[in-house]
């Protein structure tokens, strides 16, 4: 009994030293033309020295994040969110893994019982059935504009039973990021080949459709095939890795 | 112990107590059991409509969300209530083309009738995967594309007007128990309770149909019903069954899931011109999908004016003259192009003449599928004013 206590207080101590509090920060570039910038992300990792991925253990902290789902949060009078937290390996880190979105299996629950940050009904997007993993509302000149992404094609056999195959367009955007220290340098979010993009267009909603000219370009900021919502030219992560996204960079 | 010994005093007599105690009694198990029970008003024999497990009817529930269908408060800015667009003279469908959201945004389609909604297999004019009134009651609350009741981003301030008002924190009790927390799941459980509870089986048609009433129906509607379930017509194989749709499920009926049609509405000559409503091809992204939209219930259809997803068509004649031609040619604008030549197009829209007084027995039959008693029954009315 005695020994349990003492090994399970011995392996605590252990873990607490080998574990760090971590705070991801994004800073968003070219604000000004943002109403709103909402994103969800999930399965983070630290890219360590050694090359390896060390997941990042999300702290629970409603509103902002649940153990697997984090929300980041920019809007035009403040920015709310711009952090992730959790805890890692202490170590040398040079590099960071994420994924823009809701995992699949936590996309198609009841959105009015769900707990945060799957709570926020801003982020629904009922008609698609799921959530939007991405919300830019622009309030670009005398055009409103918005860039919505998320897991479009999905059919579900029954209201009561969430889609049991994944949607037709997941647009999961797996993101990889190295060459840089993620404890101490921000993430850089950089929406204005968007912004630009839906300035120039006959579209100013992508909301789910993105063939017309102007969204097929906002779209391509992402990474992601259109035709498949898959990464496009991946690399790394087991060839999952949207190695064309252009909205998150590091350093200037 | 203490009333007891107070009824007594006030009460002379002991068989006065027994009496009271008795009928006490039986009130408390009558609410336990016979009035939580909701009574449907359908034909005798007819299948209910399916209830998700978890959202059993009870007239509490079904009461509140009345209540909520007609409040203007569920809106941010309350100026629009579900009951806005959904009008109970019009069969809870609206008289405009398309309808306009609080914030002034317009709507790319027309408001659907609700008239026994609770037999639809999917909700929407074009949607796979909406096949219940809780999930499908989201997308006016919080859709922002276009915004219509603008509640997404105002969910704690509307809760907080409803928490307000001392009727709903009973209403809510009533509905959902003693916890009866007032919140968007019981508010969509509520109100969906209510629009299942909106069945129409009272037009002529019924009481011909299912009462044998055989002067319920003109020598004229008799003829327009003849051809509307003619192979000529070819009407009924996508408005079929009692509820005239094909997007029909009960409690004990699977569902056809597949049921969208192209009916040749267009044919664009530039498939890329932008907003343009490809139907079911939005939702699931295939293809063979554009164009498809689902062919909804045609009771009460006199009074759901105008018609199609878009609301193009104004009267009754305009739609028989469509279907007639085959299809729609639209000569000018983004849109043009040739319906009828849509090589996507249902096989059953092959086109048909009809004579003047065809027409008029078809519009004429269609109209016997009125039920007034729906269109005024003052207990599916705004309970505002009882």
């Amino acid at each position: 009994m005695l020994l349990v206590a003492w090994a399970a207080g011995l392996s605590l101590v252990a873990c607490a030293s080998r574990e760090q509090p971590v705070q991801l920060r994004f800073a968003l570039r070219d604000a000004d033309a943002v109403q709103r910038l909402q994103l969800y992300v999930h399965d983070v990792a630290l890219v360590g020295d050694d090359g390896a991925a060390h997941p990042l253990t999300l702290v629970p902290r409603a509103p902002w994040q649940s153990q697997r789902v984090a929300l980041l949060d920019f809007a035009a009078a403040q920015t709310q969110r711009d952090v992730i937290e959790g805890s890692a390996p202490s170590r040398r880190y040079t590099g960071v893994r994420f994924v823009v979105g809701v995992p699949f299996d936590l996309n198609h629950g009841n959105q009015l019982t769900a707990a945060a940050p799957l709570d926020r009904a801003d982020m629904f997007w009922s008609w698609q059935s799921g959530y939007k993993f991405l919300r830019l509302d622009l309030a670009a000149g005398e055009h409103e504009a918005a860039f919505h992404l998320g897991s479009t094609g999905c059919s579900s056999a029954s209201a009561l039973r969430p889609p049991q195959q994944p949607c037709a367009q997941p647009n999961l955007i797996h993101v990889e990021l190295t060459g840089f220290d993620p404890l101490t340098q921000p993430i850089q979010v950089r929406i204005e080949e968007i912004v630009a993009a839906l300035a120039e267009g006959e579209t100013h909603a992508c909301t789910g459709d993105y063939s017309q000219t102007a969204c097929a370009r906002a779209f391509a900021m992402t990474g992601l095939d259109a035709i498949s919502g898959q990464c496009l030219a991946s690399e790394g992560d087991a060839g999952r890795v949207c190695a064309g996204q252009r909205l998150f960079a590091v350093g200037e | 112990m203490n009333v007891r010994t107070t009824s007594m005093r006030s009460c002379a007599g002991r068989p006065w107590i027994v009496i009271a105690l008795a009928i006490a009694l039986a009130t408390l198990c009558a609410c336990g059991t016979h009035n939580d029970e909701y009574e449907w008003k359908l034909p005798p024999g007819f299948p209910k409509p399916a209830v998700p497990a978890d959202n059993p009817m009870t007239p509490a529930k079904v009461a509140l969300g009345r209540k909520l269908f007609y409040d203007k408060r569920l809106s941010a800015g309350s100026t629009q209530s579900c009951g806005s667009c959904h009008q109970q003279a019009h069969a809870f469908a609206e008289n405009a083309a398309t309808s306009t959201g609080s914030t002034g945004q317009r709507h790319h389609r027309n408001a659907m009738s609700l008239t026994n909604a609770g037999y639809n297999a999917t909700f929407t004019w074009a949607h796979s995967g909406i096949t219940s009134i809780e999930q499908h009651v989201l997308i006016p609350l919080f859709g922002d594309a276009p915004i219509e009741m603008n509640a997404a981003g105002h969910e704690q301030e509307i809760l907080a007007r409803l928490a307000a008002d001392p009727t709903y924190q009973q209403a809510f009790k009533d509905a959902f128990g003693r916890a009866g927390r007032i919140d968007f799941d019981h508010v969509a459980k509520a109100i969906a309770s209510f629009v299942r509870s909106l069945t129409s089986f009272a037009s002529p048609f019924d009481r011909y149909a299912y009462y044998g009433e055989d002067a319920a129906l003109t020598p004229s509607q008799v003829r327009g019903m003849n051809l509307f379930m003619s192979e000529r017509l070819e009407c009924s194989h996508c408005h079929n069954g009692f509820n005239f749709s094909q997007f029909v499920t009960h409690e004990s009926a699977a569902s056809d899931d597949r049921a969208f049609h192209n009916t040749g509405l267009a044919h664009l000559e530039d498939p890329h011109a932008p907003d343009f409503d490809f139907g079911l091809q939005r939702v699931t992204k295939n293809d063979a999908d554009r164009y498809k939209f689902k062919a909804p219930t045609l009771r009460n259809i006199e009074r759901t004016a105008p018609y199609m997803h878009d609301g193009s068509m104004a009267t009754l004649e305009a739609v028989i003259d469509f279907y007639a031609a085959g299809g729609r040619v639209i000569a000018e604008g983004p849109f043009r192009g040739d319906g009828r030549k849509n090589p996507g197009k249902s096989p059953f829209i092959k086109g048909f003449d009809l004579t003047a007084e065809e027409k008029a027995d078809l519009v004429n039959f269609l109209k016997s599928l009125t039920d007034e008693s729906f269109i005024t029954d003052p207990l599916l009315a705004d309970p505002a004013g009882e």
